[in-house]
């Protein structure tokens, strides 16, 4: 064994430094998931040959209607945040987003796109707060938060004329149609009202503030877009049976009070060719539409649905009612909405969240995140967002294909008499033989075309391939669902399970101490335990016990003495063992808060709390914490340096870093603390730097050391990664942990830590540790960037070690160090996602393949990206241009050659030994 | 069979039938047929075989030149070997063998080397021999280790052992609620 590791170590020491991806595995080995986020039916647009959306995620999208693909995106992280924000046509082929800034909601971020193409026209920032209501009637008419009125040109963003509400209003909405702008305030003590503002020179053309209702509550308000008239629609406060509707298209606005049916819970109004629908959800859930004409200045009914279990929306002059197994459409006319057909259609069961509809197609949001585009035929496309909103992502590991002995079996044949379990083991194999014929074929299928990295073909087998590269992610949604990622078949969905814990939100999932079994757990205390391989709930239950009004904060594993433990915590600092059995053993557990890292030892079936680390200053504030993963294994205790001497690693694993921020000071601070006794053992603060401190620090334990990144302005404007390396001591040669137990408790000494800082030109979004499946293969460092990319920092280039100022010496050439260089160039070999545009990822976990060489990273946030990474080079697996027909043919040759040369050198040894022959 | 005359005659050329036929023809001038002919005797003194003494003497001087010998080549060894560097090249790799090799063979057959030499008489010198040779061929495989050692492939230093040191156990268990 250690024979086979040290060659193995040797071969990583010569392995290059350089390594990326090469291209004939892009786009084989890894597999990306544009996502686009939750959907609003405010901000989103559906038109005949275009979906345009601008998603809770600020991302800005134009969906191909046939198919739902994404046919363009902006993640607008930089211009606009989701609220308040405003999307509507600018034309027949451009879109108007308005938004306000993140980094200043008083200013608002205006943009014209072409929704073919999604080239920018135009953008404008204007001052006087954020959007309240944007009108389109040949140019942009807006009105800001402040108070102010802009007329912008629908050519070029430039500002036309600008107007002051008086005094005393508050912005309410703006509907501008041709000559005149009517703004929609509300007044201190006179109510809801307008008054009109000239379009051409923007001044007030009458001083007159109309006042509509005094009492008005709840605002709607829906505009004609080209379509019907312009309604005001309110509700008296307390008053769920009547509505108030104005129609601003008149000359004269009057005010028409409509009782609908029954009792509502919520209506949506959309305006008509001759007056208006409402669409109603009632109390008990069910909706039902009224269709009203307007004529002779009245308001009068003529027509209804029935109320049934379903969703109805208007989209412009149809009204569509959704139901979960059909869609129905009605013709809205000035005598009676008439049914024009349904379709059966099998929509996803979960509960529907809104429906918005054009003139022949309806957009569906589920609560599962799901969205489906159904016209009137039936479903055209299905898009499932959730997974731009995962809770927690596990790698589900499978079966191996062929594996016949279970474990259950081996054990039986080690612990059986011997001659029973010979006989065993005799029938096992026999019963294998059934499958040699097979295993013939595909040996020789394997052989023949030399893929042995081939995946099953078939997407709906759940085993695993030679090499381990496929697994199951299981990602937990915040839409309390369940979905399975197949890694080898570009991210496709294996098993998907809706509202898991039903109605509860999931907390966080782990692995049981079964290979193929997941908890799910709730914040009120749900738990679901989960087949991870087939989707399948195998039991639902509560927790015993739980408290009341207490919520489940996280979800934790651990192994103690060979025993894995599922616990889940709660906020009254409770643990739930969910895996029947509790730690014998003392347990020491640590929980951060905002400022301080609290400390509880668990012994005896209790929680009692130990000790509190709190940070020097109370301005500090938390921001990450990471401590090392518990699967990661140590193959060598120490690190051999040039002369052959050791550094021994400080490898206690208790170690927890604890990275802050200072809001007022814009300062950075680490700490490493032990998170048994609460013990500090490092800090370091970045004191004179102006830190991002809304980005925070993002911070990383590898095996005995510590990797931490943050944006700072200076000395130097980059992102800043510092990485700490910890010695037991820093005299060579020396391990005082050797020949005794470590405790926390004794009074070992502090670690030796070797520090560099080197800097990133981008944006770091999160920090993560690749990890494989025995510890030989380098750590690599993987980094999501603001420039939608993954990239690959190396932990060997990242070295605490490298001569600063001089050339290295041979003795450090031969450790691997290179002279210190400041800049870790955002070198494009170490991109893995390459052309992908990976946006939003938030969070990456990895999982080891079963090739030491190999790693599965996953990242997730927004968009899904998944690939396989080697940080010591693929050692043990032959590469793709590896010429097997050479390799054979040489090999016959050979063969062939010695089948000859065999007798001639034969004939002539004999004939030399007669001496018949010189 | 016995072999034909004829073919005798033309396969060897030491057969009397070849070269009987020159004396026919006479000598070519100032040609000196005493001189080569009586080359043997020409100091005019029978010469005597050497004592049993002298013999021995001679044999033990013989013995020593022989277990002398890699004295001589052991500094161009040594050179050598220092001169080849210490990285792990196919040279230096069979030189090194070399410096194994050559000395154990040489130390094994230290009995038929010096067999020749050996008799009752001069037994305990020539065993002298044996063991000064025995000495410089170990110095020899001396060189070679002092080789070994500049290559780095001896376990002399920590990071050798260092795959045989285990992990310290921990006592505690630590777990951080994320």
């Amino acid at each position: 064994m250690h024979v086979r590791l040290l060659s193995l170590l040797l071969t990583l020491t010569f392995a290059t430094l350089v390594c990326g991806l090469f291209a004939d595995e892009a786009f084989v080995v890894d597999w990306h998931v544009a996502s686009i986020g939750s959907i609003d039916p405010s901000r989103a647009i559906l038109s005949p040959d275009s979906v345009a959306v601008f998603s809770d995620s600020s991302v800005l999208a134009s969906l191909d209607p046939g198919n739902g693909t994404v046919r363009w995106r902006y993640f607008l992280r930089e211009s606009a945040v989701p609220r308040p924000s405003l999307l509507l046509k600018l034309d027949s082929s451009a879109i108007l987003l308005a938004a306000a800034t993140p980094a200043d909601a008083a200013i608002t971020h205006i943009a014209a796109w072409i929704e073919d193409s999604g080239y920018l026209i135009w953008e404008a920032y204007l001052t006087g707060g954020a959007p309240v209501g944007v009108s389109v009637a040949g140019d942009v008419y807006i009105l800001q938060s402040g108070g102010k009125v802009r007329r912008v040109s629908h050519l070029t963003g430039s500002e036309v004329w600008e107007y002051s509400l008086p005094e005393g209003h508050s912005p309410v909405d703006i509907v501008a149609s041709k000559g005149k702008v009517l703004i929609i305030t509300r007044k201190q003590d006179s109510g809801l009202g307008y008054f009109t503002v000239n379009a051409e020179s923007g001044e007030m053309a009458s001083d007159r503030f109309v006042v509509v209702d005094k009492n008005a509550a709840a605002v709607s308000f829906s505009k004609s877009e080209g379509y019907g008239a312009d309604i005001l629609s309110w509700t008296a406060p307390g008053e769920t049976s009547t509505i108030m509707v104005a129609n601003l298209s008149d000359t004269t606005p009057s005010v028409h009070t409509i009782t609908p049916k029954h009792l509502y819970a919520s209506f949506s109004l959309a305006s008509t060719s001759t007056g208006v629908v409402v669409a109603f959800t009632g109390l008990d859930g069910k909706s039902w539409a009224e269709s009203y004409s307007s004529s002779r200045g009245k308001l009068t009914l003529v027509g209804s649905t029935d109320p049934t279990e379903s969703a109805s929306a208007v989209g412009a002059g149809k009204l569509f009612e959704i139901s979960k197994g059909s869609i129905s459409s009605f013709t809205l006319d000035s005598v009676d909405v008439n049914a024009e057909g349904t379709t059966e259609v099998s929509f996803p069961s979960s509960p529907i969240e809104f429906v918005t509809c054009s003139s022949s197609a309806c957009l569906v949001g589920y609560q599962n995140g799901e969205y489906v585009f159904s016209s009137t035929t039936g479903v055209t496309w299905t898009r499932d967002e959730s997974v731009t909103n995962v809770v927690s992502a596990i790698f589900m590991e499978l079966e191996e294909e062929g594996q016949t002995a279970s474990l259950g079996e081996v054990l039986f044949e080690e612990n059986a008499a011997p001659l029973q379990a010979y006989i065993h083991r005799v029938k096992r194999h026999w019963n294998a033989l059934a499958g040699l014929p097979q295993y013939l074929i595909s040996f020789f299928h394997r052989f023949l075309s030399g893929d042995y990295d081939a995946v099953p073909i078939d997407p709906n087998s759940t085993v695993s391939d030679t090499f381990g590269f496929r697994k199951f992610i299981v990602l937990a949604t915040t839409q309390g669902g369940l979905r399975a990622l197949d890694t080898a078949h570009a991210g496709a969905l294996a098993w998907k399970v809706d509202d898991v814990l039903q109605s509860d939100t999931i907390v966080g999932i782990v692995r049981s101490d079964a290979k193929d079994r997941l908890f799910v757990v709730g914040a009120f205390g749900s738990v679901a335990y989960v087949n991870g391989v087939t989707g399948k709930i195998i039991a639902l239950s509560k927790i015993a016990q739980f408290g009341l009004g207490d919520k489940v904060e996280s979800v934790i594993t651990f192994t103690d003495d060979g025993v894995q433990y599922v616990a889940a915590w709660t906020a009254h600092a409770q643990l739930h063992f969910l895996s029947g059995s509790t730690p014998s053993k003392p347990v020491y557990f640590s929980k951060a808060t905002e400022s301080a890292i609290v400390g509880f030892i668990y012994k005896e079936d209790r929680l009692i709390h130990t000790w509190k680390f709190t940070l020097p200053t109370s301005s500090y504030r938390i921001t990450s914490v990471a401590s090392r993963d518990p699967d990661d294994t140590t193959v060598s205790v120490g690190r051999v340096l040039g002369d052959r001497s050791v550094l021994y690693k400080y490898l206690n694993p208790h170690i927890l870093a604890v990275a802050a921020v200072d809001d007022a000071t814009k300062s950075a601070a680490l700490f490493l603390i032990d998170d048994v006794t609460g013990r500090l053992l490092y800090s370091s603060f970045h004191d004179d730097e102006v830190v991002d401190t809304a980005a925070g620090v993002k911070v990383v334990v590898g095996e005995h050391w510590v990797v931490y990144s943050y944006w700072s302005e200076l000395a130097t404007r980059g992102e800043k990664l510092v990485v700490l390396d910890l010695y037991e001591s820093d005299i060579r040669n020396v391990r005082w942990s050797e020949g005794q137990n470590f405790s926390s408790f004794a009074d070992t000494p502090l670690p030796f830590v070797q520090g560099r800082g080197y800097l990133f030109p981008e944006h770091i979004t999160s920090l993560a540790v690749s990890r494989s499946r025995f510890g030989i293969t380098n750590r690599d460092i993987i980094a999501t960037l603001d420039t939608a990319q993954v990239a690959l920092l190396r932990k060997r280039l990242l070295d605490a070690r490298r001569p600063i100022n001089r050339e290295p010496t041979n003795d450090e050439k031969e450790e691997g160090l290179v002279k210190y260089d400041a800049l870790i160039g955002n070198d494009k070999r170490f991109i893995v996602s390459h052309v992908y545009k990976v946006i939003g990822t938030e969070k990456t976990v990895c999982s080891p393949a079963h090739l030491e060489s190999t790693v599965l990273v996953f990242s997730y946030g927004l968009d899904l990206f998944f690939t396989r990474i080697t940080p010591s080079q693929p050692f043990d697996l032959l590469s793709k241009s590896f010429n097997k027909g050479q390799l054979l043919l040489t090999i016959f040759a050979l063969l062939v050659a010695v089948r000859f040369t065999g007798p001639m050198v034969r004939r002539k040894q004999l004939n030399m030994r007669w001496g018949t022959q010189k | 069979m016995a072999t034909p005359k004829w073919l005798k005659s033309y396969t060897e050329l030491s057969s009397n039938e070849v070269k009987k036929p020159s004396a026919t023809y006479p000598d070519p001038p100032a040609f000196n047929k005493e001189i080569i002919l009586n080359t043997k005797t020409k100091h005019g003194k029978e010469v005597l075989g050497p004592t049993p003494e002298e013999r021995d003497t001679l044999k033990v001087k013989k013995a020593w030149e022989i277990a002398l010998a890699p004295s001589k080549s052991l500094p161009m060894n040594a050179i050598m070997s220092y001169f080849s560097g210490s990285s792990l090249q196919i040279f230096s790799l069979t030189m090194t063998f070399m410096l194994f090799s050559n000395p154990l063979k040489a130390i094994a057959n230290v009995g038929p080397t010096f067999a020749r030499y050996e008799s009752e008489s001069t037994y305990s010198r020539i065993l002298q021999t044996k063991l000064v040779f025995i000495a410089l061929q170990l110095a020899t495989v001396a060189v070679g280790v002092w080789k070994m050692g500049s290559m780095g492939v001896l376990p002399t230093k920590r990071s050798d052992w260092l795959a045989w040191e285990s992990e310290t156990l921990v006592l505690e268990k630590g777990v951080f609620v994320s």
